[in-house]
């Protein structure tokens, strides 16, 4: 089993990550790795697998056991895994690339109910973002504290992971700097919290809709 | 592993919550031998046990979101499947087959456990051949590494030490402590790679 | 040298052991391991063994009938209205099929559990890139409704309800934030109007039940007649009619999703776990944002009806205090308007326009929730909805100043 040098550093140093995963040691950025690795590299899952066993076999024999059973064991949780009702992470949005009209002043007379979408270059002016959410911190009166930042770890403008989300199938219109997502959204907060209480205890809502606490994060990669 | 330090296990937990259901596979490779011995306490059926343990990760998975970073991980997933087992047990209307007593004893509030320390009766049947060379080699490769490695792998795998304390114990830091360790499950896993590799394509 | 081992017994390798033993020899090792005890210790007496709401359940007293902390309710209002509440009726029958009527049926068999439902579980939203979590609890004796809800993600903080005052704590801030409920949340003698108008916006498919949360489940799709709304699908348990779970779809696929991963239905109603967090808040900050109900027309404006989207009737209309963004502890004056079609609500807030402030015109998405802003002449309009943001745009349109 020879590899090229390049392949062998770099497996090696997946494999450093996940041992250090594995005794919770890595830094935010060494997981993200390792959970990406997980995701690719069948080798670095079969060294997970063995880092694994080989603690369990050193602190009691009985766990020893063939991998091909504990293989059989993950594909058959996988497959139920698939089929789970979603609470977890809900199917991906493919939200209608569709933007809105130009801003019409107040009075303009347009048919009623049925708007029809206008293409993606008919939007005057505006962004479009989709965010995993927005973490309002401070109650009120303290000043919204809408923050944007990942869960820990370097974060990649957040445009790039708004089309992420989404496979692609959105377009932002405009391009926005994180910083200014993070005014954007700092704006924003309060309505949100403002629109939900109002909303509250709406008789087809789920209970603890007007505390919801979204996070702003890096979708899953 | 007693509750002594941040769970070694939080990164991974943050990640599924976060959408990531392949991040929860690796909590699956890492626990479901440690969850099959325990269910194999309960019940006798071989094939009972690798279902009753697949019924406990599906509801670990869907119970994650209420998991709060107050106890272990694996403590949590303890307890469910130790309800798992009992619910399949009331289930099929069998009478539990060893220490169903044994484990009444355990209240809401254990938040320690002790692997290595729990009675082990009976082999589960699929322990064969294979387990056991796994469990020598292991044990020949611990033995043939040098002092350093195998004190480090130990403290970590068999004391539960977190890095920091390691790194206290053998005066080293902490980067030397994650080397070590590293360099010692690499050195045993070589010596395990002919048992556990398949060549049957990707497997995992 | 390889061990022999012998089925059935736990052995470890001799070698092993004795490097066991020299390992517990250590100074170094007993120090380290001393250390570690003492820091379990602290961390096990950090645990709060009360003050969680798991805690505070477990240790559930019995329900006293008198509500002794009248100084926490807005008495007057809570006793006039609450004498107009029935006892605690059985759950209504399930419909059966999928006419109008019936659609009006299963809606008032869920809004009539979730009024009179004692329940405890746990709630997980998710919006595709985020869970949260939070831990409810709803006690109703017949007379009064109690509502408990702490964030199990991000900042700690819960909100108490005790009929219609609603107190939100933030523990780490010291501060309670004291607003008013929704009325139709505790009182279902007072029907929203339009429900009756439901079912010529929504078409009900009955589909498979399923299980939520250990429950039985019936479920239903409440498919969008227009392009104004989202499909919603609801999942109520089959024995109360109790919500369980509620997605909000877009031509089949989910823009987000909260049900109950657990939930206890039946419980005794404990009026405890309420009190107990309220004296929590002893010496905490009242804070009482400043909300005013008012009328749009009154405020000068008005909607041109054939132009909103169908359905949505007008529910309140406030004058009420935003916080600023940023550090800066002021707050912005806005006019808001909220309209429902009985199922989702829209929100249009008015204000002046102020370019510091206002930068961003456009659309953001958060799950199914669509926030758009936009600047109109002299004033700055933002509307925020679980809708399509074409209905949000239609609600713009429709606003007109009176002259």
């Amino acid at each position: 089993m020879s590899q090229p040098d390049s392949d062998r550093s770099s497996s090696d140093s997946s494999r450093r990550i996940l041992s250090a995963l594995a005794d919770g040691d890595a830094t935010d950025s060494e997981a993200a790795r390792a959970f990406q690795a997980w995701r690719d590299d069948p080798d670095a899952r079969a060294a997970w697998h063995g880092y694994q066993l080989i603690g369990d076999v050193l602190r009691s024999e009985d766990l020893a056991s063939a991998p091909r059973a504990d293989e059989a064991f993950l594909v058959a949780l996988r497959a139920r895994l698939a089929d789970e009702p979603v609470v977890l992470a809900p199917q991906p949005r493919a939200e209608p690339a569709v933007v809105l009209a130009p801003a019409v002043a107040n009075g303009a007379a347009t048919t009623r109910s049925r708007a029809r979408w206008q293409g993606p270059m008919a939007m005057a002016a505006g962004f479009l973002v989709v965010v995993g959410g927005l973490n309002v911190l401070r109650p009120f009166g303290h000043g919204p504290d809408a923050s944007v930042a990942a869960a820990g770890g370097a974060s990649a403008p957040l445009m790039a992971s708004a089309t992420a989300v989404n496979n692609g199938a959105m377009v932002p219109v405009g391009q926005q700097t994180p910083a200014q997502t993070k005014a954007a959204a700092d704006q924003l907060a309060p309505y949100l919290a403002a629109h939900r209480q109002s909303a509250m205890n709406a008789p087809f809502q789920m209970p603890g809709n007007d505390l919801r606490n979204v996070n702003l994060v890096q979708p899953a990669q | 592993m007693t509750m002594l330090n941040p769970d070694p296990d939080a990164a991974l937990v943050e990640r599924v919550k976060q959408g990531d259901v392949r991040a929860f596979e690796m909590l699956v490779v890492k626990y479901q031998r440690r969850i099959e011995r325990l269910i194999g306490r309960m019940v006798r059926d071989v094939d009972l046990v690798a279902d009753i343990a697949q019924e406990t990760f599906i509801r670990a998975y869907r119970a994650l979101p209420q998991f709060r970073a107050e106890s272990a991980f694996y403590t949590w997933l303890y307890r469910i499947a130790v309800n798992t087992a009992k619910k399949a047990l009331v289930d099929m209307k069998r009478d539990p087959v060893t220490t169903l007593t044994a484990l009444q004893g355990s209240d809401d509030d254990d938040e320690t456990y002790r692997p290595g320390m729990e009675p082990t009766d009976g082999e589960t049947p699929e322990a064969l051949l294979a387990s056991k060379e796994i469990a020598a080699t292991v044990n020949a490769a611990i033995a043939a590494l040098s002092e350093d490695l195998r004190q480090a792998i130990t403290l970590r795998e068999i004391e539960g030490l977190s890095y920091e304390e390691i790194s206290d114990v053998m005066n080293c830091p902490i980067g030397t402590v994650r080397s070590r360790i590293f360099r010692a499950r690499e050195a045993i896993a070589e010596r395990l790679r002919p048992l556990l590799d398949t060549r049957e394509g990707n497997r995992w | 040298m390889a061990p022999v081992l012998s089925p059935g017994r736990v052995l470890a390798a001799p070698d092993l052991q004795v490097r066991r033993m020299l390992v517990r020899l250590t100074p170094a090792r007993a120090a380290a391991r001393r250390l570690a005890s003492a820091r379990f210790e602290a961390r096990r007496a950090m645990l709060p063994q009360g003050a969680t709401v798991r805690g505070a359940l477990r240790r559930m007293t019995r329900f006293s009938g008198a509500l002794v902390c009248a100084a926490a309710l807005t008495a007057g209002s809570a006793r006039v209205l609450a004498q107009s509440l029935k006892a605690p009726a059985p759950p209504l029958a399930t419909p059966s099929g999928e006419t109008a009527g019936d659609l009006r049926a299963w809606l008032v068999r869920i809004r009539d559990a979730a009024v009179r439902s004692n329940y405890v579980g746990t709630i997980v939203n998710s919006t595709g890139t985020s869970v949260v979590s939070s831990r409810v609890g709803h006690y109703f004796d017949g007379r009064s409704t109690m509502e408990r809800i702490d964030a199990l993600d991000g900042e700690p903080r819960s909100m108490l309800r005790i009929n219609d005052e609603v107190r939100t704590l933030w523990p780490r801030y010291r501060v309670a934030v004291i607003e008013p409920a929704d009325p139709r949340a505790a009182f279902p003698a007072l029907v929203s109007g339009n429900e009756k108008h439901i079912p010529e916006l929504y078409e009900l498919h009955v589909q498979p039940a399923q299980r939520i949360a250990g429950h039985d489940a019936d479920r239903l799709l409440l498919k969008a007649r227009d392009d104004s709304r989202f499909d919603h699908v609801i999942w109520a348990d089959h024995a109360t009619g109790l919500l369980l779970r509620v997605d909000v779809q877009l031509a089949g696929r989910t823009l987000e999703s909260s049900g109950f991963s657990d939930v206890n239905i039946g419980v005794k109603p404990d009026a405890a776990a309420i009190y107990s967090e309220l004296h929590r808040a002893d010496g905490f900050r009242i804070v009482k944002p400043a909300i005013e109900h008012t009328r749009l027309d009154a405020e000068g404006w008005t909607m041109q009806a054939a132009l909103l989207p169908a359905g949505f009737m007008a529910l309140d209309c406030v004058r009420r205090a935003l916080d600023l963004p940023g550090d800066a502890a002021g707050q912005a004056n806005v006019l808001q308007a909220i309209w429902s079609d009985g199922i989702t609500h829209v929100s249009l807030f008015i204000e002046p326009f102020q370019p510091q402030r206002h930068r961003s015109e456009g659309l953001t998405v958060i799950g199914a929730t669509h926030t758009l802003t936009r600047r109109v002449n002299d004033m700055w309009l933002t509307a925020v909805g679980d809708v399509p943001p074409a209905a949000l745009d239609l609600f713009m349109r429709a606003l007109e100043h009176k002259t």
